[in-house]
């Protein structure tokens, strides 16, 4: 008997590829997730969180503050010699790149799914390789999966290649966002998780950092002559790699009759020319190659399963005898002619001696652009081309990119807003020189008058039924006189305004992603004084800059916003929070409350929503001394109205202001979009948020539900959302206590600070 | 192999509709098939589309792009064959097109020379809202109808499953909601004489490389104003009575949607403008005298429809305006800004470049 595998028994189920990640997850039992959620990958650690709840994984899952977090999160626990995973796409792995080198240096394996996606800017969901590409220089091993299919095989093939003793090397499965990602197709599914467990075994660590009798110094400061060494040893180990992954492969085929190897070969037999391609786009492509076989055609195609190590070799092999090569890239570098598959792909057929054949580089299918039958053709078309006509192809080109229509120009709709429209004297700023605890008071206009104030967003945008951002930052600008530059930090607000060609702002609008919108826009705050200074701009002008976050941003961006506030910059922050990350389908932020229920944190009988207390970002922010804080809900009268009039006095006259509000979130909250206004009351008047100023670091509450009698238990605001109701149940009784037990105590807590003269 | 093209707005629940008949197809018929969908960020009221194969060969489905020929068309909104004319993209005499309208199959409004094979209309809305089901449970009713190679009754099971946690009630109204839809499915042979054989090519995008401005940047402030929201209502909107109306603003505060239309010359609320109205309710929830109530929408009369927050913004007349215009004579209209960032050579116009005036300026005060 050959190794002595016996064909496993599986199961056939009708799954996506980011449900494969999960079932094979479920399979291989990970210790520990560290996750920051990012279209298109969000889904897998939605789904294992669903999992466990289900009490089918015991997989730790922490929500990280960010990727670079999760990053982090996933190293720290990999040096404990856990089987640990990892799922991220896009901006999500540029900004977590500087930590996978120091995973692949420091030889601590793990799984990272990266579900591929466009990296801004600007701003794209939708798939493409170019975030790809940057993880090729990082040491990482990379696997690639084609199909949801080979989604599941591929996670299971990399814990094992990448524990191997000759490899030692944390694992990147690379898989198409939205084509792979969210595409059902019938699959397989090991029928007993045993099978994948022994053919894994358990993971052995040579040392780890648990282990007091065994003390290791893991991520040690070398300089010369060393570090040339450590990386040598990388490179011995990506050359057993590709070993190792062709003897695992012949082992998992036993074990489940699926084979793969280094480079599939479609068609190449005798094929003149040869189509290389990475993932989905390369099944798509095998219709087309089917097709013109058909009509007597000599084409065929050439899809790597690895990319790191790339399989020289076996590239070499496969096209010794064609006579042109089209290389299909789903990014580019540009000023590069061709990105690096281009290049490592000309490099393997250069070093065959065999250079008479025409390699060209087509770039294709960039921002989700749809890769279809047809383009496949074109593609394969120009091989046959180039084989005719070397020298009348451009070696290098796009496909799929549109001119547009010459000369058409869609003219300006609205006019700007003149300078007279916006100074409205709606809302006035008096000196208050009797008040113990503030300077300044806001005399404000009633709403009926209010509505004359021309909106600075204009109607169109794409938010959902019922939200509560545009009404909220409505109210906000009604209190905001004249000339006013905006920044957004990328979340729901963001996406629903500037859906290109359309923006709905009608003043100037940055975007930044939401690591960095406070220190971008306190970059635009001190040049437009220093050019104020210079005399470039006239001394009259006054622009108030503002700058807009959700609380995923407030999560994520905390840091630099706290950097922001120490350096006083005269601008506005203003959050609006809607209790989780909502622009990429209800994930827990950390100012959802303790047991709520969201995509990340799920309710059973033995989980209990979310397992940790709201953040108290106000407080946070006050504690970096910056004038000015406040918090406000939509609807309450016209409380938002005057403190975002006081807000815009201190960033006029001292510094930085900061501002919460809360909103609703109709969708993810499993609330009636017409209740909003009534479930934010019961918010307030459950002094879960109460509404309150700090200025110059002395607290005022604006409203004292408890004495105006109004005071409710939180069970009474928590009734009113689908996603929180669950917690008046008497099975989830203990976390509703610890709830209203921290509400009570921050309530107490802030009550007493407004009644001291020195807090 | 059946291909099927689902276009709806997000919240209608075409993405479940498509996994629902997908799986139907594969787990319950043995077919081969996948299903996938197409949408942005995680919203109501965006576009969503959901692309569904199966076919009763063996051989595994490979194709992961969209499907662009299909052989049906699912329409989950009327609205959407005027705001988004891209969705007949590819679509031709063989191509079956059911469409959620109250009106009849002859008299939907379809692109001028499209052709089908048969057009399907049924009021899944009015369904809906009736039955207490979601839209989609009528619009698989329909599919179910007008598909044969699938049977119903699988459809009918995996729509059950797919829905099993919700409530015992809930359950059987999209049962009810279902078999409405495949009962009021109304059919028509499509024989309008202009039809041509040719498959509809949806227009590749006007702004391209050519003309769209460097850096991605949008130079056309607040032109969403064009957009039409009004396939985001799920069949109800509120209505004004401006007898009771005493203009206190409350509405205008509570709105996402800035769609309550006041007389220029002063705080007088006149209408609403239900081109971007989605139906949430919160102004009829925040009025202290009822003068906004919720009202089916088909009942709203047109004299009620006429108000406009940006009248100039009137997207057929820009559009028009644009189309029919002489270049030369629009150029000015080109805001400098879209001018110096485009590649089109012949409008670039570096004069336009903002240059501040620099003649009082003082040399900055720094030690050389």
């Amino acid at each position: 008997m050959m190794s002595g595998a016996v064909r496993a028994e599986q199961v056939e189920r009708f799954l996506t590829g980011n449900e494969m990640v999960a079932e094979a997850a479920k399979a291989i039992q990970f210790h520990f997730m560290g996750y920051y959620p990012i279209t298109p990958s969000t889904e897998i650690a939605q789904l294992i969180d669903a999992m466990r709840s289900r009490g089918e994984v015991s997989t730790v899952l922490l929500p990280a503050d960010g990727e670079h977090g999760a990053a982090g999160a996933c190293f720290g626990a990999t040096t404990g010699g856990a089987r640990v995973l990892n799922a991220t796409s896009a901006n999500g792995l540029l900004y977590s790149l500087e930590q996978l080198p120091v995973q692949a240096g420091s030889r601590l394996p793990m799984v990272l799914n990266l579900v591929t996606r466009s990296i801004s800017g600007p701003l794209d969901i939708r798939c493409d390789h170019s975030d790809l590409m940057f993880a090729l220089q990082t040491g990482w091993i990379i696997l690639l999966a084609a199909t949801p299919q080979a989604v599941y095989d591929m996670n299971i093939l990399a814990v094992k290649l990448g524990e191997h003793p000759d490899v030692r090397l944390p694992v990147i499965v690379a898989s198409d966002g939205f084509f792979t990602s969210h595409q059902r197709q019938s699959v397989q599914i090991f029928k007993n998780s045993e099978t994948v467990q022994r053919f894994l075994g358990p993971r052995l660590d040579p040392v780890t950092s648990l282990d007091p009798r065994h003390p290791i110094t893991f991520g040690p400061y070398m300089n010369d002559p060393d570090l040339i060494n450590n990386k040598y040893q990388l490179h011995l180990a990506h050359e057993a790699a590709l070993r190792v992954f062709s003897d695992l492969c012949a082992e998992f085929e036993a074990l489940s009759g699926r084979r793969y190897s280094a480079l599939e070969t479609y068609e190449m037999d005798d094929a003149e020319t040869a189509l290389f391609l990475l993932n989905s786009a390369a099944e798509t492509a095998k219709d087309a190659v089917d097709r013109l076989r058909k009509t007597g055609k000599r084409v065929g195609l050439l899809r790597p399963n690895i990319l790191r190590p790339f399989p020289f070799e076996e590239l070499k092999r496969a096209t010794h005898k064609v006579n042109s090569v089209v290389i299909g890239e789903r990014s580019d570098t540009p000023g590069s002619t061709g990105g690096p598959l281009s290049h490592e792909v000309k490099s393997a057929l250069l070093s065959d001696h065999h250079c008479d054949v025409v390699a060209v580089s087509r770039v294709y299918g960039l921002g989700g652009r749809d890769f279809k039958e047809e383009d496949a053709e074109t593609l394969i078309q120009t091989g046959f081309d180039a084989i005719q006509n070397p020298s009348g192809v451009p070696s290098f080109g796009f496909i799929g990119a549109t001119p547009g229509t010459p000369h058409s120009i869609p003219p300006s709709v609205l006019p700007p807003l003149s300078r007279d429209q916006l100074s409205t004297k709606l809302v006035q700023i008096e000196q208050t020189p009797e008040q113990p605890k503030s300077k300044v008071r806001s005399v404000v206009a009633d709403p009926s008058q209010l509505v004359m104030r021309p909106k600075r967003i204009a109607p169109g945008h794409g938010a959902c039924p019922g939200c509560g951002i545009f009404s909220g930052l409505d109210q906000f600008f009604k209190g905001i006189e004249g000339d006013v530059v905006v920044l957004y930090h990328t979340g729901c607000a963001m996406v629903v305004t500037t859906d290109f060609p359309f923006s709905a702002h009608r003043i100037s609008y940055l975007h930044n992603l939401f690591q960095n919108g406070a220190p971008t826009l306190s970059g635009l705050v001190e040049v437009f004084h220093e050019k104020k200074r210079r005399g470039e701009i006239s001394i009259g002008e006054d622009i108030t800059f503002v700058m807009i976050t959700g609380d995923g941003g407030m999560d994520i961006g905390m840091g630099p916003t706290i950097g922001t506030a120490l350096r006083n910059h005269r601008m506005i922050i203003l959050e609006y929070d809607n209790q989780g990350y909502m622009n990429t389908g209800g994930q827990l932020s950390y100012t959802t409350p303790l047991g709520k229920e969201t995509s990340t944190s799920h309710v059973s009988r033995t989980t209990h929503g979310k397992a940790f207390h709201h953040k108290d970002t106000a407080s946070i922010m006050a504690a970096t001394g910056i004038p000015y804080v406040f918090t406000a809900i939509e609807g309450y009268g016209t409380d938002l109205v005057a403190k975002a009039a006081k807000a815009q006095w201190y960033a006029q006259n001292s510094g930085l202001a900061f501002g919460k509000i809360l909103i609703s979130c109709p969708l993810n909250w499993s609330a009636e979009e017409r209740y909003g206004q009534e479930i934010l009351q019961r918010a307030v008047d459950s002094c879960f948020f109460p509404i309150f100023e700090i200025e110059n670091g002395l607290t005022t509450l604006s409203y004292d539900p408890e004495t105006a009698g109004k005071k409710i238990p939180v069970a009474k605001w928590l009734e009113m959302m689908g996603r929180s109701k669950h917690l008046l149940k008497t099975e989830h009784s203990q976390t509703l206590q610890q709830f209203q037990d921290e509400v009570d105590r921050r309530w107490r807590r802030l009550r007493a600070m407004s009644a001291h003269p020195d807090l | 192999m059946v291909s099927i093209r689902m276009e709806a707005i997000g919240g209608q629940g075409a993405n479940s509709a498509g996994k629902i008949l997908a799986e139907a197809a594969v787990l319950k018929a043995g077919f081969s098939g996948n299903h996938f969908s197409s949408f942005g960020s995680e919203k109501r009221g965006a576009p969503v589309r959901s692309f569904v194969r199966f076919s009763p060969a063996k051989q595994a489905i490979r194709s992961a792009s969209f499907v662009r020929y299909p052989d049906v068309l699912l329409v989950f909104h009327e609205n959407l064959l005027r705001t988004h004319p891209e969705i007949f993209d590819g679509v031709g005499s063989e191509t079956d097109i059911v469409v959620n309208s109250s009106l009849a199959p002859g008299r939907l409004r379809v692109p001028r020379g499209a052709s089908f094979r048969t057009v399907y209309t049924v009021d899944a809305t009015e369904i809906a809202l009736k039955v207490g089901c979601g839209l989609n449970a009528v619009m698989l009713g329909a599919v179910a109808e007008a598909v044969h190679e699938v049977d119903a009754e699988y459809i009918r099971q995996t729509l059950s499953e797919f829905f099993a946690k919700l409530p015992a009630e809930a359950i059987a109204r999209n049962q009810t909601g279902f078999n409405e839809g495949m009962k009021r499915l109304r059919s028509a042979e499509f024989a309008l004489k202009q039809a041509s054989e040719q498959l509809v090519a949806a227009a590749l995008p006007e702004i391209g490389y050519m003309n769209a401005p460097l850096g991605g940047i949008i130079a056309n402030p607040g032109n969403t104003v064009l957009k039409d929201n009004s396939a985001s209502r799920k069949g109800v909107a509120p209505r004004l009575n401006r007898e009771l109306c005493f203009n206190c603003g409350l509405c205008d505060m509570v709105c996402p949607d800035f769609c309550f239309v006041w007389d220029p010359n002063g705080p007088k609320l006149q209408g609403i403008d239900y081109q971007y109205c989605k139906g949430c309710q919160k102004c009829v929830v925040a009025c202290p005298v009822d003068a906004l109530t919720p009202v089916l929408e088909s009942s709203i009369p047109e004299s009620d429809r006429q108000y406009h927050v940006f009248p100039e913004a009137n997207r057929d007349a820009v559009r028009a305006r644009w189309q029919n215009a002489d270049w030369s004579k629009l150029a000015s209209e080109i805001s400098p800004e879209m001018r110096m960032l485009t590649l089109q050579t012949e409008l670039l116009d570096h004069r336009s470049y903002i240059r501040p005036d620099l003649s009082h300026v003082k040399k900055p005060d720094v030690k050389e």
